[in-house]
């Protein structure tokens, strides 16, 4: 698998600001569908934000 | 074009592993199935697809079950996270263990611990009255657990030596002893 950085965030506007400022970054939810796609080299993101634990 | 500035370095990550606390340094990239068997030698977690088709990989966090194979262990700092070992309390087995022996619920048993974790969760799921696509009435707050129930309750989960009707009888009888206790 191609390498990446990771960076949790919990405040919605940060990580919307994150993934809009970089195509290569993308939003990481559950994973199911993107970690797969990862693991195949269709979606080859340079940086994960993870939106699990935004503050409500 | 914004270069990123984290890293993709080892990140520090505690996940609590059947009740012990456990500190790696991880690469983002590993996911939690190759973070319990490489880095933890917990290899009672099955690495069977490594694409979350075959379910051989389930384990529960925070009491849910999830594929290890598709979740990053980075992701899980602090979680609560059940394997195949930490079900049994010495050597008296959990109850969903005696009854997939009891019933003849494998044959090989390389899907076995994903299957085993996987009904634990399907049950504490049945009991707070979840709905799948096979529920005839949504609208009861009691689920009941026909064999059609299980089978698509337990669908992520594949076993090829076929020990599905073992699978079904070991969930059922769980099942049913656990309402006659309560």
């Amino acid at each position: 698998m191609k390498p990446f950085s990771y960076t949790r965030i919990d405040e919605a506007k940060t990580a919307i600001q994150q993934v809009t400022q970089n195509r290569t970054t993308k939003f990481l939810g559950g994973g199911t569908n993107l970690i797969d796609l990862i693991k195949e080299g269709v979606e080859q993101p340079d940086r994960l934000i993870d939106i699990n634990r935004l503050k409500g | 074009m914004q270069t990123p500035s984290a890293t993709t370095e080892s990140i520090q990550t505690s996940l609590r592993i059947n009740g012990q606390s456990h500190t790696l340094e991880l690469e983002p990239r590993v996911t939690l199935l190759d973070a319990l068997r490489e880095s933890l030698g917990l290899t009672g977690t099955k690495k069977g697809c490594n694409h979350g088709q075959c379910g051989a990989c389930t384990v529960l966090i925070n009491g849910r079950r999830i594929n290890a194979c598709l979740t990053l262990a980075v992701m899980h700092d602090g979680d609560e996270i059940t394997t195949i070992e930490g079900l049994a309390k010495g050597d008296e087995l959990h109850p969903m263990q005696a009854a997939f022996i009891q019933h003849d619920g494998f044959q090989c048993g390389y899907c076995t611990p994903g299957q085993i974790c996987s009904a634990i969760a399907l049950l504490e799921e049945v009991a707070q009255g979840t709905v799948s696509v096979v529920t005839e009435n949504v609208a009861t707050p009691k689920i009941e657990l026909t064999a059609t129930e299980i089978r698509e309750r337990m669908s992520g989960n594949l076993c090829r030596c076929g020990a599905y009707q073992g699978i079904v009888a070991a969930v059922q009888d769980v099942h049913e002893r656990k309402c006659e206790d309560a």
